[in-house]
């Protein structure tokens, strides 16, 4: 293990991210309370009652997923005078630190997702309508590309205002929304797997855009 | 090792359009510590942040050359450390992940006086803390070039020490020194060559 990680020094930069997540416990105390409060408020303020009914599904799903990513892409910012001055002091290269960066957030958000997933169906009465396996291959593709752009924009808006960063995020979160909301609706095999090449691209296309930048600009 | 030289020639670093250094060169040939000498917006932080490859300034000519296997370091003037980790994961994370043995970093940890703070939050430390665990990391590196500004900042004398210690060490590995002072007079840390930037 010493040896592969003196190798391969994102697995380093893997295992510091996920300590100091372990240590701050952002996503588990603030982030998923804070989805878990709106999923309880938001059929109260739109509905005037406790139950969400087929029509405002898809916008619910849509809603909570964003405000999940969300809070989640800016629950902490990274400078990028610390981040090449850590990895100067290290000796570990912008794409290491990128690979153990995107690595480190999809195993934080993935597990969320679902967890956020699970207490939606729980509350909503609405199960998902998808295979299981489909759902798991969509919602680790969701989670990568939302860390792709999360690191991206956390990367090329460096300041101290959250708002813009915020608007940037949500332009993009929504689409992405719009694709992994039909999973929750319901849409035919054909389409899902149509769906499912589409989002792979999507996927490819963000992580290697956002890799490239990050590199390129340091 | 012989081979090892720092060559900068031309240098115009500015932030905007006012360059704070106009056409510096710098020739260093072989193990010798530098003091780079300037008063406050001199450039001195600028200037090493730009040897150590990590400078963001807006524009910059001239050019440096380096040998190629030669490894730099940077003692920036604000801590590098991650607050969220223990003293010991900081060391592990820096010393290129756990290749260092828990032995070898106590046996570190020693030399700069902070074995007893290993197991303690690098956000409840001091900055002269901070910056002898710093230290403790360049030791293990034993980098070719080690840039550091204004290390006498936070020390005390033990902690000079400590960069005396550190500054004997890269030149007896073959090394290059370039640190940054406030202080034209006083010499707290002695040098080969003087660059006045002011």
């Amino acid at each position: 293990m010493k040896n592969l990680i003196s190798q391969y020094q994102f697995i380093n930069v893997l295992v510091k991210e996920l300590t100091i997540e372990r240590r701050r416990k952002q996503t588990l105390l603030v982030v998923i309370p804070i989805t878990f409060a709106i999923l309880l408020v938001f059929p109260l303020v739109i509905e005037g009652r406790s139950f969400v009914s087929k029509e405002i599904l898809g916008t619910y799903h849509i809603v909570l997923l964003i405000t999940l990513c969300l809070l989640f892409s800016t629950r902490s910012s990274d400078n990028n005078f610390d981040i090449k001055k850590v990895n100067q002091l290290a000796g570990i290269s912008q794409s290491e630190h990128f690979l153990g960066k995107i690595i480190s957030e999809v195993i934080i958000l993935f597990p969320s997702l679902i967890l956020f997933d699970y207490i939606a169906v729980a509350l909503t009465n609405h199960p998902i309508q998808t295979s299981i396996s489909n759902y798991f291959i969509f919602t680790f593709l969701f989670s990568i590309c939302i860390c792709s752009i999360s690191i991206f924009v956390n990367f090329i808006s460096d300041f101290d205002t959250k708002l813009l960063q915020i608007l940037i995020l949500a332009t993009v979160f929504i689409p992405l929304g719009l694709v992994m909301t039909p999973l929750w609706l319901g849409v035919s095999r054909e389409l899902t797997s149509i769906y499912m090449l589409m989002f792979f691209g999507v996927t490819l296309l963000l992580v290697g855009f956002s890799w490239i930048t990050n590199i390129k600009r340091f | 090792m012989n081979d090892i030289r720092i060559n900068i020639s031309d240098l115009t670093l500015s932030y905007g359009k006012d360059a704070f250094i106009k056409n510096f060169s710098l020739k260093v040939n072989g193990p010798s510590v530098v003091k780079i000498y300037g008063s406050n917006g001199a450039g001195k932080t600028s200037l090493l942040r730009y040897i150590a490859g990590i400078y963001e300034g807006n524009e910059k000519e001239g050019s440096i050359e380096l040998e190629a296997h030669q490894t730099i370091k940077l003692l920036d003037n604000t801590p590098s450390l991650i607050d969220d980790l223990y003293v010991r994961e900081n060391i592990k994370f820096f010393t290129k992940g756990s290749l260092i043995t828990k032995q070898q970093q106590e046996e570190l940890l020693v030399k700069v006086g902070m074995q007893e703070f290993q197991d303690d939050l690098v956000s409840t430390l001091s900055s002269g803390m901070k910056r002898r665990i710093e230290i403790a990391i360049l030791l293990w590196a034993s980098p070719s070039i080690v840039c550091l500004d204004e290390p006498d900042n936070f020390l005390d004398d033990d902690g000079m020490q400590v960069i005396d210690y550190l500054i004997k060490q890269i030149v007896q590995n073959q090394g290059i020194v370039v640190y940054s002072s406030l202080d034209w007079g006083k010499e707290r840390i002695g040098y080969d060559m003087k660059v006045d930037l002011d």
